[in-house]
């Protein structure tokens, strides 16, 4: 079992009982034994006017977290997938083609005070403010050169006013 | 008619003073930052609470771990030794803690952080 | 060959018999056939005789010995096989119409006995006859088998009101076991199986022998169940049974018909088995005492084979003899209807049904070892125990206490203390279990014997997880060491061992956490009052400090009772407080008081007389408000709310007890005052209200030192009565030192102890000196 168990069952409980508006957690996709692997389903939820000014619409992207043995201390590997039917990644100076996302939170910003529920609130929030339906400059390069696992590369933070 | 209380076997429970705002102790059911489990509990791998999983108390920030929690993070060297809650320089007072392995640990890795810190900053100057 | 049958006979109408040929032409052959049927004539005993006499002349049926020349005309007319079957089959023919006309008034509606000799008659004559025909085996087979047809169609013309049959049953049933008629009975049953009733005979001594053993059995082994039987009825068969048997059916022993002894061996047994099904459920709530008739059933149940020796088409072979699948299912059910019937309804107790559960464990492992039996009847069982709602607190007492007087359920805390006969063992493959082998073929697809067969884990099992059971023994041992007057715990810590074998270590990390701030807290009561406590201040707290996130107790109910205790008490715990912050165990933490929790002992000086009381800090708390010199403190339950902080609820509570002992009058509606008189006053020890709960935490402060007792009574037994002084050297004499001192540890003295003997009358002190009570 994961040192942090309780932590991560508090935190997987509490995004269960009070969802965030517009997340919703994929029980299917996680084994509550296991609890290393959580997929969820984002989308933008509308403004307070009740529209929905985003590029993205209504649309709905996947996004895996995946646990690693040292959580909390260590972040969480995430990134959108495109491997179920259906599904894509979203459009983002910020978001490879590949699914993996230059955030700042997942890497060198990341501390144990942070949890999946800020995450998953950075990433929405993320797109949310975004208006430019358009790759990193870099796309074809990185997703040619990329890792599997998104922690393993080092991202250059191209704009941080994006 | 006199009464005279021979013996009383009362009950009491101990509580960890914690460093807060205004000094005062009191917030019960505070949660440990990182394992999320409240104060007078125990860390993940501790049975015992109390004297086995001590308590740190930040002197910088106001916040507290329990100590082998903070040590966890702080070995990370991603962490820059600094607070997982408020990102200041993570600092304990070795005055107000007892003397112990777990304690000098902390002192170490605190230590070390400010190395780094400084030469990093030496570096970026130069 | 095709059989004669009355069909076949009908359907050749009209029926040739041997007269159609006695007109015919002259010639030899008719000659010889006119002489033969003459001799043969009147084809019918018609009178019957008595005894075989040669008579004069053919009138009335009497048998002639055939001439020369009728048997040289018998020679001439059944020459050849052709000629054999043809004169067999008239000769069939005249018979057959010859019983049509007197066999009803031989055969039908005699007693049973005239019946048979007429049947011998009948048979005597026809076989003379036959004896003089010389006819090969073939054609004398097909005339007996017609004569037997003949014989079986008159005697039973019904087969569906078998009047005969059911005579002969009672002849049978009378005479069968009785020595005297004995020849008679042979006789009968040799005449009847000739006559072609063989399997009707067999069937009905079989079936009357059946009823004897039925009846033997339910006479003798009806409700004995503490000793053994089988070596009874195997005796009783062998020798009163069989022994007519042996005489009787020796005509037809070499038949198939041939009744061993081993069979009606099984079939006792198997009759047994059904009597024993039928009072299974008794059975069951008897044991231990009828662990004999189990071991029996089980011998017989377990080796219940078909019946062997007779073939296939034996006599037996029709009775109601069940296989060992059969009866084991018929025992289930038995058992499960009755369960249903007389225990799992909301009338019955819990403890009954539990112990009944473990009967029933026990009952059936020495019925079927193999347990297949058992997980089927225990199924119902346990799903009913889920529902009661107070199971799970009466089997936790019955695992912890071990008064065999209090404890109906003593049984689990004696199996507690045994190794556990299965635990589960998740880590070791089911895969590589060497010793593996399958399932007995009627176990249900989910059975596990072990899980039966032993009987808490079994009882655990009945709930999806053991922490409802945890839970409450952590509960119960949290409430017991808050009761302590001291630190000390060695029996909880004994119990939760053994608890622990069966639970699981990890499940009681909430209760190590308790008993280690209960040593804590001796540690540190220590510290602070040899360190830090002036050695002459009069100080009488002494707290045991908790880790409030691991006590049940804490989490709702009394811990939420809020009031103020009395300000010596409430000042003394503040200077602890101070004083624990500067030692290292309470270094960085401060200590909260949980006023409600707790034991006070307090003396109460009335009228120059002191009574002792164990009370809880609520009741303390009030009793200190009337602490005075003189006796007029009058206080209003709105007074004592004030005083105490308690709510109306609360005071009313703590004061009722009060009030109950005598100690507190309640002179006008809420209005309290102490009693001035001392005689009513119920003291604390022989209140009876609260006695239980102070008699058993009396019981349980001196539990420690009752190791002493054993000693103490060899000693008074011995030497006679003894000093205190002589008592307490004996016992540094006999007892390790460091047992000794592990015993009297508990801050109480040798005194203390012999005073509560005396006080339960088991001593008594005369001048100074113990001796046992008379």
């Amino acid at each position: 079992m994961h040192t942090f168990h309780k932590r991560i069952l508090k935190e997987f409980k509490r995004l269960q009982k009070n969802p965030l508006p517009g997340i919703t957690i994929k029980p299917s996709e996680t084994d509550p034994n296991d609890l290393s692997v959580f997929v969820f389903d984002i989308t933008l939820p509308p403004d307070s006017d009740g529209v929905l000014h985003s590029i993205y619409r209504s649309d709905i992207y996947q996004l895996r977290i995946k646990i690693t043995d040292d959580y909390p201390v260590d972040s969480p590997e995430v990134q959108f997938l495109n491997s179920h039917p259906g599904s894509k990644i979203p459009l983002h100076p910020h978001i490879y083609s590949n699914g993996h996302i230059c955030l700042d939170l997942l890497g060198s910003g990341w501390t144990p005070a942070c949890s999946m529920e800020s995450i998953l609130l950075s990433i929405q929030s993320m797109l949310s403010t975004n208006e430019l339906a358009e790759r990193p400059p870099d796309d074809q390069a990185y997703v040619r050169t990329a890792p599997l696992n998104p922690k393993k590369t080092t991202f250059d933070y191209h704009d941080d006013n994006v | 008619m006199k009464v005279n209380i021979v013996d009383w076997h009362g009950v009491a429970t101990w509580h960890w003073k914690l460093a807060s705002n205004d000094g005062k102790a009191g917030y019960v059911d505070e949660l440990c930052g990182i394992c999320r489990v409240p104060f007078d509990g125990t860390c993940p791998n501790c049975k015992f609470p109390g004297d086995d999983c001590p308590l740190v108390l930040g002197r910088g920030c106001i916040h507290n771990f329990h100590v082998h929690c903070i040590l966890k993070w702080l070995e990370q060297e991603a962490s820059k030794g600094l607070c997982p809650m408020c990102r200041q320089v993570f600092v304990h007072d070795p005055e107000d803690n007892p003397h112990s392995e777990e304690f000098e640990y902390l002192q170490q890795l605190e230590d070390g952080h400010r190395l780094l810190r400084e030469k990093g900053e030496t570096t970026y100057e130069e | 060959m095709i059989p004669l049958s009355n069909e076949i006979i009908k359907s050749i109408l009209p029926t040739p018999t041997l007269s159609n040929h006695a007109y015919g032409q002259y010639s030899d052959i008719e000659n010889d056939l006119q002489l033969l049927l003459n001799w043969l004539d009147p084809c019918f005993p018609i009178e019957l005789p008595r005894q075989e006499q040669p008579q004069q002349g053919n009138n009335g049926g009497a048998f002639e010995i055939p001439t020369p020349r009728v048997k040289s005309a018998i020679r001439s007319c059944l020459k050849d096989e052709p000629s054999q079957f043809d004169f067999v089959k008239l000769y069939c023919n005249s018979m057959t119409s010859n019983f049509a006309l007197y066999a009803p008034q031989m055969l039908q509606n005699l007693p049973v006995m005239e019946t048979v000799n007429n049947i011998y008659t009948i048979q005597e004559y026809y076989s003379r006859y036959l004896r003089y025909l010389n006819l090969n085996s073939l054609a004398s087979s097909l005339f007996s088998r017609h004569l037997k047809s003949l014989f079986y169609k008159y005697l039973i013309p019904d087969e569906n009101s078998p009047a005969f049959l059911r005579s002969l049953t009672e002849y049978f049933n009378e005479n069968l076991f009785s020595m005297d008629k004995n020849t008679e009975l042979s006789k009968c049953i040799s005449i009847l199986q000739e006559s072609g009733l063989e399997l009707e005979v067999s069937s009905s001594i079989v079936s009357i022998s059946i009823e004897r053993v039925k009846s033997y059995i339910l006479r003798t082994c009806s409700n004995i169940w503490d000793k053994p039987v089988l070596q009874h009825i195997n005796q009783w068969m062998q020798v009163e049974l069989y022994k007519y048997f042996s005489i009787i059916i020796k005509p037809f022993s070499s038949t198939t018909a041939l009744l061993h002894l081993d069979d009606l061996i099984r079939i006792a047994h198997n009759e047994l088995v059904s009597l024993r099904i039928s009072e299974i459920f008794d059975i069951v709530l008897n044991f231990p005492t009828s662990k004999v008739a189990l071991k029996e059933l089980y011998q017989c149940i377990s080796f219940l084979s078909p019946i062997s020796g007779s073939g296939v088409n034996g006599p037996i072979s029709n009775t109601p003899i069940t296989s060992q699948t059969h009866q084991r299912q018929k025992l289930v059910n038995k058992f499960i209807e009755k369960c249903h019937a007389k225990l799992l309804h909301s009338g019955a107790d819990t403890i009954d049904i539990i112990t009944c559960y473990s009967s029933t464990i026990k009952s059936f492992l020495i019925i079927d070892p193999k347990g297949v039996l058992l997980d089927k009847v225990v199924r119902p069982i346990r799903r009913y125990l889920k529902t009661r709602s107070d199971i799970i607190p009466k089997v936790v007492y019955g695992l912890l206490n071990d008064d065999i007087s209090s404890n109906k359920l003593i049984e689990l805390a004696q199996e507690l203390k045994k190794k556990p006969t299965f635990i589960n063992n998740n880590n070791a493959g089911e895969d590589l279990d060497i010793n593996w082998v399958p399932d007995p073929i009627d176990a249900l697809p989910d059975f596990k014997k072990g899980k039966v067969s032993d009987i808490i884990e079994s009882i655990i099992s009945i709930f999806d997880s053991k922490s409802v059971f945890v839970n409450e023994f952590t509960r119960l041992f949290g409430e017991e060491l808050l009761s302590l007057s001291n630190y000390y715990f060695d029996e909880i810590v004994q119990k939760s061992e053994l608890l622990k074998v069966r639970f699981g270590e990890n499940e009681f990390t909430t209760l190590d956490i308790m008993l280690s701030d209960i040593t804590k807290s001796k540690t540190i009561n220590e510290t602070v009052y040899q360190t830090k406590v002036p050695p002459n201040s009069h100080l009488v707290y002494h707290p045991k400090i908790l880790s409030h996130m691991y006590w049940p107790m804490l989490d709702k109910g009394v811990s939420t009772e809020e009031f103020n205790l009395p300000t010596s008490i409430q000042e003394q715990f503040t200077s602890y407080s101070e004083l624990y912050a500067d030692i290292p165990f309470g270094h960085g933490r401060y200590l909260k008081m949980v006023p409600s929790l707790g034991l006070a002992k307090l003396e109460l000086e009335i009228q120059n007389e002191t009574f002792y009381f164990e009370v809880c800090p609520g009741e303390a708390a009030i009793i200190d408000l009337f602490n005075g010199d003189g006796n007029d403190i009058q206080l209003t339950l709105d007074d004592i709310c004030s005083k105490t902080g308690m709510t109306v609820y609360l005071a009313t509570k703590y004061i009722q007890p009060w009030v109950k002992r005598n100690v507190l009058l309640e002179i006008e509606t809420n209005s309290y005052k102490p009693n001035t008189s001392n005689h009513e006053i119920k003291s604390n020890s022989n209140f009876s209200e609260d006695s239980k709960n102070m008699m058993s935490s009396e019981h349980h402060k001196f539990a420690r030192m009752d190791k002493l007792w054993p000693l103490i009574l060899g000693m008074l037994t011995n030497l006679g009565p003894l000093s205190i002084t002589k008592i307490q050297s004996f016992l540094n004499i006999t007892i390790p030192k460091d047992q000794l001192e592990s015993i009297s540890s508990s801050n109480l003295t040798l005194k203390e102890y012999l005073d509560w003997c005396e006080k339960e009358k088991k001593l008594q002190l005369q001048q100074g000196l113990y001796r046992l009570w008379k």
